[in-house]
């Protein structure tokens, strides 16, 4: 892996799986021992519990090693240069040609041409109509 | 100055133009007319391209209308402007016809006067 693109999480992960890690077989080893069920009920729950929380971070690491490899294969792929498209000169005539015909197409048309202003005009008073 | 009385309006009719002068269309249903003393004249149109100024009552001052439509006949809106020549506002005066031209006086029959008692002295 040629870059890593989030070093602290993915140390803050560790740190939080070296912590749990330990946690849990411990406590499974304490099921092995004599003790109440009720204990033993407490126990399970804590061992679900964490083993469920060391699950999500190890599924965090490893998408994290997914994106890690997708990045090395951007970088491989050159990015961010993208090279210019080359063409021969006989295909590059040919594109020319194609985007002139497109702009004369294009000069076919014209908008509709929209008012500009409005004009009034009023007639002579006439006596309005009866109520 | 267009004037007229209180009894009478005035038929308008309203032209939409192109820069170089030609007729032409505004969206229909966008015209809207206002006026600038509603106490003195009211637009009544039913299209906004023909219609009446309308007399309301005669008043010293003066009034002037104005129109805006929508030159665009698409989806897109392009307000166009008029309003009338603010150097001859519309007059509205008392119609004359409807002003009083003569008092008329009517007389009943004699009657007696009432006579006031006597005082003493």
């Amino acid at each position: 892996m040629a870059e890593d693109i989030n070093p602290a999480r993915r140390t803050e992960l560790l740190a939080a799986i070296a912590v749990l890690e330990p946690q849990i077989r411990g406590l499974h080893d304490l099921m092995a021992t004599s003790i109440s069920p009720d204990l033993q009920a407490a126990v399970q729950h804590q061992i679900t519990v964490r083993e469920r929380r060391n699950s999500l971070l190890h599924a965090e690491i490893t998408a994290m090693d997914m994106v890690n490899a997708d990045h090395d294969a951007l970088l491989a792929d050159g990015y961010p240069a993208l090279n210019d498209a080359i063409l021969d000169s006989n295909l590059m005539a040919e594109l020319t040609g194609e985007e002139s015909d497109l702009d004369a197409a294009v000069g076919v048309f014209a908008p509709t041409p929209q008012a500009t202003s409005l004009s009034m005009s009023f007639g002579s008073p006439e006596p309005k109509p009866a109520a | 100055m267009p004037t007229m009385n209180n009894s009478q309006h005035i038929p308008f009719t309203l032209e939409a133009r192109l820069a170089n002068g030609q007729p032409a269309q505004v969206q229909p249903g966008s015209v809207v007319w206002a006026t600038s003393d509603a106490t003195i004249i009211t637009v009544a149109t039913t299209d906004g391209m023909t219609g009446f100024i309308e007399a309301v009552a005669p008043n010293t001052a003066t009034a002037t209308v104005s129109v805006t439509a929508d030159a665009d006949l698409g989806a897109g809106v392009v307000t166009i402007t008029g309003v009338s020549d603010p150097a001859d506002p519309f007059t509205v005066t008392q119609d004359p016809a409807t002003l009083a031209s003569t008092l008329v006086m009517t007389f009943a029959p004699p009657v007696a006067k009432v006579t006031p008692a006597p005082t003493t002295p």
